[in-house]
């Protein structure tokens, strides 16, 4: 999620949605990370600049990450020890940025979004030895190493361990991602309540990617699926439609937040019903249990089920009706299948490690695709769909079908292994 | 010197079958087949058929009739007897299975997941008949004594995941609906490892003959051939035979 470089209405009120979902992000945690953040004063960007580089009494690693338009994202120092590492992030003009990744081998071990030029962040890892990637799309130069020194982690060879900690990982990035969400939708609350049309759509634009990289796993509970993210088409009785697209609807199409506070307040009922369903599940994954939990093979499931989602309903733009931000969407779900994927990784490579290579790489090719058509100055942060040409869309489609096909074949070679 | 030889070379590899009961967990019983049909220290070539079935009556465990390579992956001792322990899977393409559902609901689907749809599934799927298929695979553990050419022990792991079609036209793992693994009861465990454990006994005695007849055949043909030397150079030399003179032609 970006906002415009230029001083314009939009902007300023993204940017105030911004700053309301940061102040949100007081302390969400992860297995593997967590996130803080700040507004845009300057004093905990003095502060990271003074601890640069630095290891704390504590044993964690200090390090700052700053984003500029001139030189994309610069992690400085570029090399630490493994253990605990705290990167402080302040995007100081980068317009085109508005998150960071920390990757390794495709998959995220620290992330903070919503990073608006002026703003700063922290998120924390525990890292092993090896190499990573710091990631700011959008930026000049988006991807630079970073190196952590020190003892790797050591793959076991036994299946069952490689899959059942597949599934460990996985649920680690449903509980952050779900965790944003909760954040991201009391933000679009606050933002409607607030009264101001231009914040309530950037809110919601904001929070839409949280649900779409975890879509599978809300649609697996049957009921909360529908109350959160029905689409008009799907509607039978529009008394009782409630979730995202009624809010898209009022804030993109009738330009009104009159009505909207009602259905914001369920949609954040609904996300805290899932964030505690998807919380037993994951402790239930996490403690082995033999029931109601992630199974390796759902987890191969989830990463095909995304991409079928894009296939169904955001290159055809019918997802987002109203605001036609489906490319976000789109790019959402690229990333939770990447994610799962990447999870299963290190048990895939065993499996079949041509496929694995070659699924990772036309995953880059498919995300590399989707940056080209970043653009800060819309809301979301991509090119809105119905600005997309048809050769555009059909060179989506056609390099989503290239990842789609080797994809499809991991749940079954999973389920055997 | 034939039975010597018989004694000294092992005997080249031939097919065994052993039919063991087993038992597992979920109530399974019934019989294994097992058919040794080569084995090269590296690899094990068997044939397995399983005619186990849990008692309530589920499923069956498949019939595998394909000869498969087992690969040597260490050693265990099984009630004294030092054995090799190796292993082979296999999996089937998802078919339909005898006597369960060509199609189940969403609802059922989750009904047997905790309540919850497979990943993959949406609501748009609950009450809709999903076609659904079977994926069988399994994973074969066997304990093989070399000397004796027996088989002590195998393990069967059987795992049947159920194939969904979603509503959508995606293939969805609809979830583990079998996980069930069977080994031989105690009783044929003791009563294969004593069959071992005779077999090398049998097999040291024939070890032991197999190294006392040629010892003592040796020493006696030792013994027979010093006898003839010695004989031989006792007996008299023949005195040579006068020269015969041919008689000189009278001039």
């Amino acid at each position: 999620m970006r906002v415009s470089e230029r001083p314009t209405l939009a902007s300023r009120v993204a940017v105030g949605v911004v700053a309301a979902l940061l102040a949100g992000c007081a302390s969400t945690s992860t297995t593997a990370s967590t996130a803080t953040s700040a507004g845009s004063s300057s004093s905990a960007a003095t502060a990271a600049t003074e601890s640069s580089s630095a290891v704390s009494e504590s044993g964690v690693s200090d390090v700052q990450i700053l984003i500029t338009a001139a030189d994309g994202c610069t992690a400085t120092p570029d090399t630490v020890a493994a253990g605990a590492v705290t990167f402080s992030v302040r995007n100081v003009d980068a317009a085109g940025v508005s998150e960071i990744e920390l990757l390794s081998d495709q998959r995220i071990r620290g992330e903070r979004e919503n990073l608006a030029p002026g703003f700063e962040a922290t998120f924390s890892a525990t890292l092993d030895g090896g190499s990573y990637e710091v990631y700011c799309p959008g930026g000049s130069t988006d991807r630079r190493p970073f190196i952590v020194t020190g003892q790797a982690s050591v793959a076991t060879g036994d299946m069952a361990a490689l899959l059942q900690q597949a599934t460990v990982d996985y649920a680690d990035y449903i509980d952050t991602q779900v965790g944003f969400l909760v954040e991201a939708v009391a933000a679009l609350d606050t933002a409607i309540t607030g009264g101001d049309l231009a914040v309530a759509q950037a809110a919601y634009a904001a929070a839409r990617p949280y649900y779409e990289r975890i879509e599978p796993v809300a649609e697996s509970f049957g009921d909360l699926d529908p109350a959160i993210d029905l689409r008009i088409g799907d509607v039978v009785d529009l008394a009782t439609w409630t979730g995202f697209h009624p809010i898209e609807k009022l804030l993109f199409e009738d330009k009104t937040l009159s009505g909207a506070a009602p259905l914001a307040a369920r949609l954040i009922a609904d996300v805290a019903e899932l964030q505690k369903r998807t919380a037993e599940l994951s402790a239930n994954t996490r403690a082995a249990a033999e029931t109601d939990r992630y199974l390796f093979d759902e987890v191969a499931n989830g990463a095909v089920a995304l991409l079928g989602e894009v296939q169904k309903s955001k290159i055809t733009g019918e997802e987002e009706t109203y605001s036609k931000i489906d490319l976000l969407d789109f790019q959402a779900n690229v990333e939770g299948s990447l994610q799962a994927f990447a999870a299963l990784k290190p048990a895939l490579l065993q499996i079949d490690p041509a496929l694995t290579t070659d699924i990772g790489a036309k995953f880059d090719a498919m995300i590399a695709l989707l940056d080209t058509h970043r653009n800060p100055s819309a809301v979301g942060g991509f090119t809105l769909y119905d600005d997309l040409s048809d050769p555009q869309i059909k060179e989506l489609a056609d390099t989503l079908a290239i990842v789609i096909e080797p994809l499809s074949t991991v749940p079954s070679k999973i389920a055997t292994a | 010197m034939a039975v010597l030889l018989a004694l000294l070379v092992p005997a080249p590899s031939q097919t065994r079958t052993f039919d063991l009961a087993v038992a597992g967990d979920d109530g399974v019983s019934g019989t294994t087949f097992v058919e040794v049909l080569d084995a090269n220290g590296a690899e094990l070539t068997v044939r397995l058929a399983a005619g186990a079935a849990s008692q309530a009556g589920r499923f069956d465990l498949p019939e595998t009739t394909e000869t498969t390579v087992a690969a040597l992956v260490g050693t265990d001792v099984l009630g004294g007897v030092t054995s090799n322990r190796y292993t082979s899977g296999a999996s089937t393409a998802p078919t339909a299975a005898t006597g369960l559902p060509a199609t189940k609901t969403g609802a059922a689907i989750a009904a047997g997941n905790g309540g919850r749809l497979p990943i993959g599934l949406t609501s748009a799927d609950t009450d809709a008949e999903l076609p659904v298929s079977y994926l069988d695979s399994w994973r074969a553990t066997l304990w093989y004594e070399p000397t004796s050419g027996t088989v002590l022990d195998v393990q069967l792991h059987f795992v049947r995941t159920l194939q969904v079609i979603s509503s959508a036209g995606v293939s969805v793992s609809g979830g583990v609906i079998a996980d069930l693994t069977t080994a031989a009861t105690p009783d044929q465990l003791q009563t294969l490892v004593g069959s071992a454990t005779n077999a090398l006994a049998q097999d040291r005695v024939h070890e032991s003959w197999g190294l006392v007849v040629p010892s003592v055949l040796g020493v006696a043909a030792v013994l027979l051939l010093a006898f003839a030397i010695r004989l031989s150079r006792r007996l008299p030399v023949p005195a040579p035979r006068p020269a015969v003179r041919v008689p000189e032609p009278v001039s």
